[in-house]
């Protein structure tokens, strides 16, 4: 019996899947996802946190292949967010165009708007390119609100986004929606999962780590440096659309006052926590940031309220920034680093290395 | 790659407790809830109902007032025998202003425990949330009282407690073009941040403004965060006008009233019931003064028969809090939903969101302990009243001035219903 992996072709070395780990994680992920509309199909607030992450799922891991991968840090994410929700709500409330067909419009609308606030990428660098994406997000909150563009927009006041359908099906704003949008969302998050390790085993993803590594060394290597940071900002903004798009189907309500650069913040703050530059560091990190408030109300919260004199709601802030705090101190690489060390040491247990 | 046992210890210890935090997280109640006094285990039966609260959010500094307002009625229902002897559970959770939040929040109200009200409060949440409550029937009452809520068209089963903004904003109006004793139009400039509670009443305000034969200038945007006003009140003032509606919170309010002191501006300002609250004398000072101010209740410590209980409360459990308006608007929207709530278990009928708002449109000039004006419902128009009280500053003293009730004058009017 070899003790081991071996490979014995360049297509077995070269595969998606190359470890027998790997084949019992995504079974046991699939069984997971399948299983998991099944047992909670009657607990609508159980799949609405599903779709939830999912959803920024989609959104985090275009961030991390903007920021994580090619190195380009953007403060703008929830700019890009936003065009894609407005994009495919006007292209449904306007035109009657169906919900498959605005979610990538959406998509494409915050792809091409990426591309132009990715141009400035080509001179700056480090925390002034964040500042020029900064400008993205202050231009498309001004866009939103400004009342001279209300009759599109709805100003201020937000728009009531209609019920997607399907084919006649309706998915949204009815009895089932969060079990039906179960079935959109998490594949969707699947979907754009796959394809983003997928681009980054291909030349397109080693150019973006050449990038971030020393940007003058890849371009001596060949790289067209000025092509593949675009390519980074058009990606990463067709996520932000995709996930855009979902989230405003899905909550039926659209308003500016939710894609703030308190939501960009929240974006890198998914990616740090997680693990920047590692594709899983996007799902761990979402998981983490949107599931921790919850839990800190609904557990930790009420256990502690008997004890401490002030209302305990005034701590929920401080727990929270607290905890990430102590986690980037303990591990700044993020929660995928850590889980790393613990899967090195029960590899090589009992032995130290 | 090195790693200690001890510090693998430390990380399975991270690791485990994170598992048993998820796990208790599933089992324990996932929001707040009131104390409920110890006489109530005899009670027969309890509803629960739900309540969005903002208590760390960005407008937590009215919201917490509010809040208790909402939790010590429900508390005084409770102490003295509930309704009929059923108890109200109240299960709120602190949103943070976020609608996301509030989504969730109402996913576990609507399915661990089946409310047939909730008790909401801002813009978002109660934008958010108007088309699945209209789904779900259950009644959702806001301290958000754009106009838009009481149309039934648009809001069916939302309910609001006080006459909507643009409606206070119109008999304000009304009283100061009653009151203008110059021979000329009178000019009125119309601030406003530029987010949704402050538009909401804009576009029927100044429609009504233009009927009643006032001059109309420019409209000026200040921030919600704003900390200085000087150039939009430059313009205003070089413009000429006489009344300044501000549509803001407390603040911003009180920043625009020093900064028109400072510029030696004659006008008078009109603020939107929450725009201010007894704390402006404090943070406007002199500036305070004269201005007319919104609020179609009363204010806290007033002698009528609905402050009784509320003092007793107020004296029983928190003697050195200082109350505001914000807390009499969560004690009315409570006081509502219990009327609604007790009406339909009085007739012995189920309580359930399409009971309580079959009930509460039944209301015919219900009066909420003289705390606000009388409350009648329609099946075709939620519009509460039409009346609104005028109070001023006198010297440093919050004073009423009057309470103008269009109603006698315009009757409902259809035109307004939504606007």
């Amino acid at each position: 019996m070899p003790c081991g992996v071996f490979k014995t072709s360049y297509a077995e070395d070269m595969a998606f899947i190359r470890y027998p780990i790997h084949k019992v994680g995504l079974a046991l992920a699939i069984a997971f996802l399948v299983l998991y509309p099944v047992v909670f199909s009657d607990n609508p607030y159980m799949l609405y946190w599903m779709n939830y992450i999912a959803i920024f799922l989609i959104g985090a891991i275009g961030l991390n292949l903007l920021t994580g991968y090619a190195g380009q840090i953007s403060l703008g994410h929830a700019a890009f967010m936003a065009i894609g929700a407005y994009v495919s709500t006007l292209a449904t409330l306007k035109f009657g165009v169906p919900f498959v067909i605005a979610i990538p419009l959406g998509a494409f609308a915050s792809m091409l708007f990426g591309l132009i606030f990715g141009i400035p990428s080509l001179r700056l660098k480090g925390f002034y390119l964040a500042i020029a994406t900064l400008a993205a997000q202050y231009i498309v909150d001004f866009i939103l609100v400004n009342p001279k563009l209300s009759w599109l927009t709805g100003g201020s006041a937000g728009l009531l986004v209609p019920p997607a359908e399907i084919f006649g099906f309706q998915i949204t704003q009815t009895d089932n929606a969060d079990l039906y949008y179960y079935f959109i969302a998490v594949p969707s998050a699947v979907l754009f999962f796959v394809f983003a390790a997928n681009l980054l085993r291909s030349d397109i993803g080693r150019s973006w780590i050449a990038i971030r590594d020393n940007d003058i060394a890849a371009e001596i290597m060949g790289i067209n440096v000025f092509k593949y940071k675009l390519l980074a900002f058009a990606i990463s903004s067709f996520y932000a659309g995709i996930a855009g798009g979902l989230w405003a189907f899905y909550v039926g309500y659209l308003t500016p006052e939710h894609y703030t650069i308190a939501l960009s913040i929240e974006f890198v703050a998914m990616i740090l926590i997680g693990g920047l530059g590692r594709l899983w560091g996007s799902l761990l990190g979402t998981v983490f940031v949107l599931t921790l408030p919850e839990i800190l109300k609904t557990a930790v919260i009420p256990a502690i309220s008997g004890i401490v004199p002030v209302s305990a709601e005034s701590l929920r802030p401080i727990i929270f920034g607290a905890i990430i705090i102590a986690f980037l101190i303990a591990e700044p690489r993020g929660l995928v680093e850590l889980l790393r060390k613990i899967k090195e040491f029960l590899r090589l247990f009992p032995f130290p290395y | 790659m090195r790693l200690t046992r001890r510090e693998f210890l430390g990380y399975t210890g991270i690791a485990v407790a994170t598992i048993i935090g998820l796990g208790c997280a599933g089992k324990e109640t996932p929001t707040g809830t009131t104390p409920t006094p110890a006489e109530t285990p005899t009670a027969k039966e309890k509803i629960t109902i739900g309540a969005l609260f903002d208590l760390t959010g960005p407008t937590a500094d009215v919201g917490k007032d509010y809040a208790q307002g909402v939790r010590d009625y429900i508390q005084y229902v409770n102490e003295s025998g509930g309704i009929d002897g059923i108890t109200i559970d109240l299960q709120y959770t602190d949103y943070g202003y976020k609608v996301p939040e509030a989504l969730s929040a109402y996913k576990v109200f609507k399915d661990k425990y089946k409310v047939p009200a909730i008790i909401g409060w801002g813009t978002g949440d109660t934008n958010a949330l108007r088309s699945n409550v209209a789904r779900d029937k259950i009644v959702y009452i806001s301290a958000s009282y754009s106009a838009k809520l009481a149309d039934p068209k648009q809001a069916p089963f939302n309910f609001i407690a006080i006459t909507d903004y643009t409606t206070q904003l119109r008999a304000v109006l009304k009283f100061a073009k009653d009151n203008w004793d110059k021979n000329r139009p009178p000019k009125i400039v119309f601030t406003y941040p530029n987010v949704e509670y402050g538009t909401d009443p804009i576009k029927g305000g100044k429609a009504f403004a233009k009927e009643i034969g006032y001059e109309i200038g420019n409209d000026e945007i200040v921030d919600l965060k704003a900390t200085s006003a000087m150039d939009q009140l430059q313009r205003i003032k070089s413009w000429g006008a006489d009344f300044v509606w501000i549509g803001g919170t407390i603040s911003s309010a009180s920043v625009i009233m020093r900064n028109a002191k400072d510029l030696g501006m004659d006008v008078k300002f009109m603020v939107n019931c929450w725009g201010w609250d007894s704390r402006i004398v404090e943070l406007a000072g002199e500036a305070a003064e004269g201005n007319y101010y919104n609020w179609p209740g009363v204010m806290f410590g007033d002698d009528v028969e609905g402050m009784k209980p509320i003092l007793e409360m107020h004296n029983k459990y928190h003697p050195n809090d200082r109350h505001t308006i914000h807390y009499i608007k969560g004690w009315l929207n409570a006081m509502v939903i219990v009327e609604g709530i007790r009406r339909v278990v009085k007739k012995g009928e189920d309580v359930t969101g399409e009971n309580i708002k079959h009930e509460l449109e039944t209301l015919r000039n219900w009066d909420p302990q003289g705390l606000a004006q009388p409350i009648s419902y329609y099946p075709k128009d939620h519009r509460p009243s039409m009346a609104n009280n005028i109070y001023t500053i006198e010297n440093g003293k919050i004073k009423k001035l009057a309470t103008i009730d269009l109603e006698k004058e315009y009757g409902r009017r259809e035109d307004w219903l939504g606007v």
